[in-house]
This record gives C-alpha cells, structure tokens and sequence, in this order.
C-alpha cells in the first residue's frame, strides 16, 4: 500500500518538472493602441524592379518586403532558410462586368450562366501558378468580416449549370450548335474587351479563356485587346463594352464602393456604375448603408440586404483576389496582422508601432522597401499606396482602427460622443472629441483642438479632392477648449465618425502660412523655428529625418510621441528570477491542484475497493 | 554665301523648328487614347473627387486655353505642374537631371571612345581575324537587349557574387547611393563612382558596338582613298597616316553622332535606369508617359527637343567651319 502511493506521488511530483514548449502567435495583441515605436529608425528603400527587391532582401540589404505578386518570388523566397512568408486575403479583386444596358446581356438569367462559365482555378492554377491568388465568389468577401453576407447567390465554375440556366429561360441551340432564344432568333454577339497582350498578358489571358468557355456553349463570344487607357475611357465614359475584366485594391474596411459601383446616381459618365445598374430598391438599402444609418447594425442590415440583390443581379462577377504576400528576415517579432491589408504593407500601422528584434524590445532599424514611387509627401495629395506608407506614420488622426475588426478606437481622441441634432429641419450629428493632453507636434508645440479645427476647415475651405466626400458632411467645427472638438455635420451616418475620425489632423502654425496647398512640398522646405526638421511635422510616431527623394526616406522615432513607450529599466538578476517564478506560479499551482485532485480520487478508489473486498470475505 | 548668311539662315530654320515642336508636343499627347483622370479608377476617389481633381488640373478648360496656358507657361520659364506629384516639372527635372547626366554622360564618352578606338583598330585591319572579331563582337552585344544585358548584370555582380566572396566583391543592388549615404564627401562620391559602375558598363556594352561598325566603315573608305595611298607612298608612318590623315577626314560623321547622342544625355536611358533604380530623367518621362501625366510628358520632350535641335545647330555651325564648302 505505501509502495502504492509513494510511486503514485512521485509520478505526480515530476510532471510540473516536464518541459512543455508553448508557442504563442507572434501577431496576438490583446488590446489596442499599444505604445511604441519600439525601433530607433525605419530606413524605408525604393528598388526599380521586383528583382531588385528580392535579391536585396535575400541579400540582406533590406529586412522586410512587401506587395510580392509574382510566383516565382515567391517560391524563390520560400526556399530561403533566412526568411518567413506570410498570406494575407485582401480588399481585392478582379471581376467580369456586364453591360446590362443591351441586349442580350440585359437578360439576367444569360448573365448568370456567363458567371457560372469562368474557369476561376483553372485562372488561379494555371496563370498564378496557385499561389499569390485565391479564386473568390462573392464580391464582398469574408475579407470584410461582418460586413460579408455568406448567403447571395454565387455562380461557380460549372458549364453543365449553365446550360440548365439557359434551357429554363428558354435558350436553346440551333443545327450549328448556336445559341438561340425563345423566339429561335440567334443571340448576338458578345465581344469581352481587355487589356492587350503586349500591355497586361495575364488580363488577356483571362479573358480569352472566359471566351472560349463562352464558345463551347454556343454563345457568339469575341475577345478584343484594347490599349488600358483607351479600355479605361470605353469603360468609364462611353460604356461602349460588351463585357470587361478589370481589377480594384484598396477597397477599404467597410464596403462602401458598393455604392459606388451598383447605386443609380453613379450610373453617369465617369461613374463606377459601369454595368448600368438600376433598381430602386437596391438604391434604397445602398443609400441607407452609405447615409442614413444611425447604428451598425441598421448599415449591416441595410448592406447584407443590398448584397442579395447584387448576387442576383449578376452585373458584375468576381473572378479572383490577390493575396498580400509579404516576407521578412527572421529574427524580426512584434509584426500585427491587419485585416485586408497585411502585416507590413500601407495601412499596417501598428506593426511599426510594436516591431522590434527577437534580441531586443526595443533600439535599432529596420530597412523595408517601400514597394513603389513615391510620388509626393505632400500628406493632402499623395493617395498612392507607397506615399501612404511614410504620412500614415507621421501624422495622425483623431481615431484609429482595429486591426482585425476595423472598429474605431482612441487615438488622438481619447473618447468621443455621437449626438443627434435637427439642423433646419434635417436630421444631422454632433460629434464631440476629447483629445488626449499629453499630444504634441514633432518640434515640440502642443497639439490642440484649434489644430483639428484648423485642418478640417482647411480641407474644406480648399476642396481639397481626396477628402471632398468627407467634409462636405462637416457642417460646423468648434473648439470650446484646448482638448475637446466639436464637429456638426449633416445626416446621421456611422460612417460621419469614421470619416471625421480619419482625416490627418496637420499643424495650424505650419499650414496657416502655406500659399498653395497643391504645390507646397513639406519635405522640402526647413522648418522655420526648429533647426534639422523640416515643414513635415506631425504628431505621429516617426519624424522625417532625411530623405533622397527616388531613393531612400529615413524615419526615426518621435521622442515627443503621445503614446510613447514607457522607458524600460534593465531587470536586475533578482527581478528576473521573479519575474520566471510569477510566470511559472500559475502553471505550477495548477499542476498541483491537478496532482493532488488525482491522489485523491486514487485514494478513494483504494478504499472503496478495499471496503467492497471486506464486504465479499465477510459475505 | 557666307558663313554669316549660312548661320543667320540655320538659327531661323531652328526657332521655327523649335516652334512646331513646342505646338506638337502639346497636341499630340491630348490626341494620344485614354485620359490621366482615368488611373483614378480607384473605388476610394468616387467620381466627385475625379471631378475636382479635372478642375484642379484645368482639363475643363478649353483646348485653345489650355495651349495659351501652356505657352505662357513655357515663356515665363514654367514648365507646368505634374498632375501626379503636384511638384514643378522644373524642380521635378532638376532633381533628376544630374543623375541622368552622370550615368549618361560618362557612358556616352566611354561608349563614344571605345567606339571609335575599336572602330579604328578593326577598319584598319580589314578581313583580318581581329576585324573579325572586333565585328562580331560589336554585333553581338549591340543586339543584346538591354533589359537582359541589365538583369544579368544585376543578378551576377549585386546578388550572386558578394554571396559567393561572402560580401567582399559587392555591387549595389539599387539606387544612385548607399542607403543611408556615407556623411564624409570623399567616401559619398566614391560611394556614387561605385553605384555608377554596373549601369554604366551595361550602357556601354549595349552601346560601343554601333559606333565601333559606323567607325570601321568610314575607316575601312577613307583608306581606300588616293590621299592615303600616296601618304603611304611618301613612306608616312602608319600610325600618322591613321589618326592624322584618315580618322580626321571622318570627323565630321562622328560630330554629327556626338551631336545626335547629346540628347540621350539628357533624356537618359528608361531600362536601365529602371532596373538600376536611377533616379533619373528617362524614368520620369516613362513614368509620365503611362500615367498620362501632360506637364511632365511635354517638359521633358521641351526640354529634350531644345537639346536635340540646339546640338543639330551647333553641328551644322561646326560642319560649316570644319568644311568651307558646306552652304546649304
């Protein structure tokens, strides 16, 4: 019996001593905003040619690059032991649009048994080589999170369906094995324009493999290569097209070029409603969406809804999205990965924030390609994805957003309230913004909300392009103190705080004396009063501190930063001793608790056998 | 006619020239398909942002006032606004010219030297095995493509070889620089030198072979000639005969092509310097050019025509000097 339970208590004894290895995902962070940056310098490097970049990277030149998209790269990068890969979905995507205005596209039942015919993995195989692209079905794809609505109708690849499509609208096919209507009159021909051979030789390729599979069930289809912009111009502005095949990046968080792209407002030259798309209840539930709704879950219903009706319209049907593939030298941590956007790539703001060595917490610099030209730093101009990347590091903007939700979170505003008002008989928001005190610019001066007001009034006043949509909504802006904003604006949308949230707040004492907003250069020019900066003065995490335009842009860490790190003493040998013991504790007590509950559970099977044992000798 | 008269006509004949290039460039790009509003496509720029931006940009305005706008533009010194970056073409061009004369520059005299040394050599050589091969040479690699020519180079001596000599034989990768620059003055210009040295060889390779023909043949003529049978009837030293009586009678070809070259100076060289990553002019006219960017495409082909033209006066002005007899 004492043997019994002296083997039973060693063998509970030594599992807490067992070495368990615990993996924790590098990009899982808790809560945001986190503070930072953690890295002395981000030495941001151009390369002329996707070549460049991946010997520079494999070389070590630089430590992180983005926006890979060829298969070869790719596989290229993956057999270097000295770097990791990562896939990222994207807002992207490729689609086949419809003219839907003529005939016989008009016809929605032929334009579904089109979708249905679009080889999507033979592209994805075939032309990707399965790798830097994912076919896709839905054209709000998971990618939007809650946004998506799984349940529309979608048209995968399969002819047979196609042809069932088609026989239960009343095709048929005549002794040619054309493709004729009820009234047994030939359907007409179809003709997909795309780009050239010579100009996009994977765009052609995709659409003459859509041709063909049109062919094989009859339907009179011809391909036609067209130069991109005279494409573009048939497209946009004279919607002269049968079919098209296009791609759009940058979608965003929320599915607002929904609105765009199917309400009948758009359907004007130059619109993005290129498939002549009009249905009035569709227009109600993307108008909603888009204006109306007070709450997200009023946009969430009103969207889903719209999604429905889209997926049967089939005016547009997606083919492809491209994944953000990314690679980074081994030894890099901290990395956060972004919904839609990747770790690294434009928009990837906190991983610049949290990055650092898996030697140090903090110190050092990290070189990243910046991807493609920069075309100015001007932040009121430049939309350019790689401009982006080096603004969204240098100024800020009263909110931010959540990596993997996109829900809105404090920023330079700490907290805020949504009002409702009735402004001359409309209905219209407040939104109230109390920033945070210890926010200042990068020479030192204090960011205040007259410096909130000033940008957003300097926007508007100015029609500043880019953010024309968002702050012709702003009604009225004030500043009754040093740290709280107040910001009227018409309508009741969700999307008024998330717009107003996201406009680069810039320094009233630097843009007051700008002549020409357009023209002037903020990097170029030394900063009146503070010597070796220049007029690129932000609050944000990274100061501008030498560029070679074309070249190279240097950043190094703001030491006035609002949310700056907190200095981190060196831990003495007794504090880390601590410090292991508070992180092993847990694991021990509950690995004794679990001991201790075993021995008595195997204690009272002792005794229970013991006592049943008595009870049959007794019997 | 007098030199004075043949002077006073070629400079005329150049302004007018000027003139009809300067009217051409503008309308020609506008003729050209597509419009730079439409690489606006993105869902994120609906259409009211294209619309201003359209205004901002002036295309709403008039063709015949857009072109006065342009001219006046041209004459107060201006040469518009890119579309894309908002910056000066002016500054824009400024930036990037050093650049483009340095790499183009000093792979024009090397090109232009090798050329003719060989051309020279080969020419008067004739139907030996080194003109043979001289002339296959020179065959080979001016049909090299220079994307190719550019890329191997790249792979071979900024990739492969630094991992093969563990970093000791290493060539940039990328760029006019290093990335930071060294901060000593000598060390950035040997810096420079250093970044220089692939795209430079590649532009020479790419290069010599045409001149080296041209020069062969204008040798293997002017030898021929009964000039140079009686200087080497009179015993003359070859070397004499060569370089003093034969390679200057073909100097006024070889002007006319260093006349014609000094526009690519300026205008560079828009493969290599993509896949160099040089800032220089040959990209931002590329560049330019896909984006329908009309400032940027009608400054640089301005400023390359001015240069073009002007080198064709001062040619001509040469040629009447060189040669008393040409007066047409």
């Amino acid at each position: 019996m004492v043997k019994y339970f002296i083997s039973i208590l060693l063998v509970i004894l030594l599992i807490p001593g067992l070495d368990f290895t615990i993996v924790y995902g590098q990009n899982i962070q808790s809560e945001y905003p986190i503070n930072g940056p953690r890295v002395d310098e981000i030495l941001f490097v151009y390369h002329g040619t996707p070549e460049a970049s991946v010997a520079a990277l494999r070389k070590g030149d630089i430590d992180i690059l983005s926006d890979i998209f060829r298969a070869s790269d790719v596989n290229a990068l993956s057999e270097d032991p000295n770097l990791n890969l990562t896939f990222t979905p994207q807002t992207h995507y490729c689609y086949v649009a419809f003219n839907i205005r003529n005939s016989p596209l008009n016809n929605k039942e032929i334009r579904k048994a089109i979708a249905h015919l679009v080889p999507r993995q033979e592209i994805a195989n075939r032309l990707f080589e399965g790798i830097t692209v994912t076919p896709i079905l839905y054209e709000t794809s998971p990618t939007f999170g809650k946004w998506h609505n799984p349940d529309v109708d979608v048209y995968p690849y399969d002819p047979s369906k196609a042809k069932e499509i088609l026989i239960s609208a009343g095709f048929g096919w005549d002794e040619n094995g054309k493709l004729i209507d009820e009234y047994s009159n030939l359907v007409g021909k179809i003709t997909m324009i795309s780009p050239t051979q010579e100009e996009a030789p994977t765009s052609y390729e995709i659409a003459k493999l859509v041709v063909e599979e049109m062919k094989k069930v009859g339907i009179d289809a011809y391909q036609e290569g067209v130069a991109f912009d005279a494409l573009l111009t048939r497209v946009l502005t004279e919607r002269d097209f049968d079919m098209y095949f296009l791609c759009v990046s940058n979608l965003g968080r929320f599915p607002r070029w929904l609105y765009d792209y199917y309400h009948s407002n758009l359907d004007v030259p130059d619109g993005d409603n290129t498939p002549g798309v009009r249905d009035p209840q569709l227009d109600q539930l993307l108008y909603k969406f888009r204006f109306e709704s007070e709450t997200d879950d009023e946009a969430m219903e009103a969207i889903l809804d719209a999604q429905d009706i889209i997926g049967d319209l089939a005016a547009r049907t997606p083919v492809y999205s491209r994944y953000q593939i990314e690679a980074y030298r081994k030894g890099w941590v901290g990395m956060i990965k972004h919904r839609g956007v990747g770790y690294f790539s434009s928009g990837a703001f906190w991983t610049y924030l949290n990055l650092h060595t898996s030697e140090a917490e903090t110190g050092g610099t990290v070189k990243i390609d910046i991807g493609g030209k920069v075309r100015t730093l001007n932040p009121l101009y430049e939309t350019g994805a790689y401009g982006q990347k080096i603004i969204t590091l240098i100024y800020d903007s009263l909110l931010a957003s959540d990596p993997d939700t996109g829900e809105v979170i404090p920023y330079l505003a700490e907290d805020w309230n949504v009002e409702a008002l009735t402004l001359n008989g409309h209905e219209g928001q407040k939104l109230i913004f109390n920033l945070a005190k210890n926010a200042t610019w990068q020479d030192g001066k204090p960011l205040t909300s007259n410096d909130v007001k000033f940008s957003i009034e300097y926007l508007k006043e100015n029609k500043i392009p880019t953010f024309l949509p968002v702050v012709e909504q702003v009604i009225e802006v004030n500043a009754p103190s040093p740290q709280v904003v107040e910001v009227t604006m018409n309508g009741t949308s969700i999307f008024n705080l998330i717009d107003v949230g996201g406009i680069i707040i810039i320094p009233e004492h630097i843009w007051k004396d700008v002549s020409d907003w357009r023209t002037f250069q903020p990097d170029r020019e030394p900063h009146p009063s503070s010597p070796g900066l220049t007029k690129m003065i932000g609050s944000g995490p990274f100061i501008l501190s030498e560029e070679k335009p074309g070249e190279f842009w240097r950043l190094t860490a703001n030491p006035n930063y609002f949310k700056k790190l907190q200095e981190k003493s060196q831990p003495s040998e007794t504090e880390e001793k601590i410090d292991e013991e508070m992180v092993q504790q847990p694991n021990q007590i509950n690995m004794y608790l679990v001991a201790i509950a075993v021995m008595i559970v195997l204690a009272a099977s002792y005794l229970i056998i013991k006592r049943r044992k008595r009870e049959s000798i007794t019997h | 006619m007098g030199f004075r008269s043949y002077a006073t006509r070629r400079v005329i004949n150049t302004v007018i020239v000027l003139i009809i290039a300067v009217t051409l460039q503008f309308f020609i790009f506008r003729i050209m398909p597509g419009n730079p509003i439409a690489h606006f496509i993105s869902p994120n720029l609906p259409l009211e942002v294209r619309q201003s931006l359209i205004e901002m940009w002036g295309l709403n305005k008039p063709l015949y006032e857009q072109f006065f706008t342009y001219l006046y533009n041209l004459f107060s010194g201006q040469l518009g606004i890119s579309f894309v970056s908002q910056r000066y073409v002016t500054d824009e061009l400024m930036e990037r010219l050093p650049n483009t004369i340095l790499l183009m520059g000093s792979s024009t005299i090397l090109t232009i030297t090798l050329g003719i040394i060989l051309g020279v050599y080969a020419g008067s050589r004739r139907g030996t095995k080194k003109d043979v091969t001289t002339v296959t040479f020179s065959l080979i690699t001016q049909g090299l493509p220079v994307f190719f020519l550019g890329l191997l180079m790249l792979l071979t001596f900024a990739y492969y070889l630094p991992l093969m000599t563990n970093g000791i034989i290493n060539f940039p990768v990328a760029g006019t620089v290093s990335r930071p620059p060294p901060p000593n003055t000598l060390d950035y210009i040997i810096d420079v030198l250093w970044h220089l040295t692939l795209p430079m060889i590649t532009l020479v390779i790419i290069g010599f072979g045409g001149y080296t023909l041209i020069v062969r043949n204008l040798m293997i003529d002017v030898l021929a000639q009964d000039y140079i049978q009686m200087a080497k009837a009179k015993g003359l030293d070859p070397n004499t005969i060569l370089y003093h009586h034969g390679l200057r009678s073909i100097l006024p070809p070889i002007t006319t092509m260093v006349g014609l070259s000094l526009a690519g100076i300026i205008g560079g060289a828009v493969i290599t310097e993509t896949i160099f990553s040089w800032h220089g002019v040959g990209r931002y006219l590329y560049e330019g050019i896909l984006q329908n960017d009309y400032p940027v495409m009608q400054g640089t082909f301005f400023l390359l025509s001015v240069v073009t033209i002007f080198a064709n006066l001062i040619v001509d002005l040469i040629y009447g000097l060189l040669d008393p007899r040409i007066r047409y």
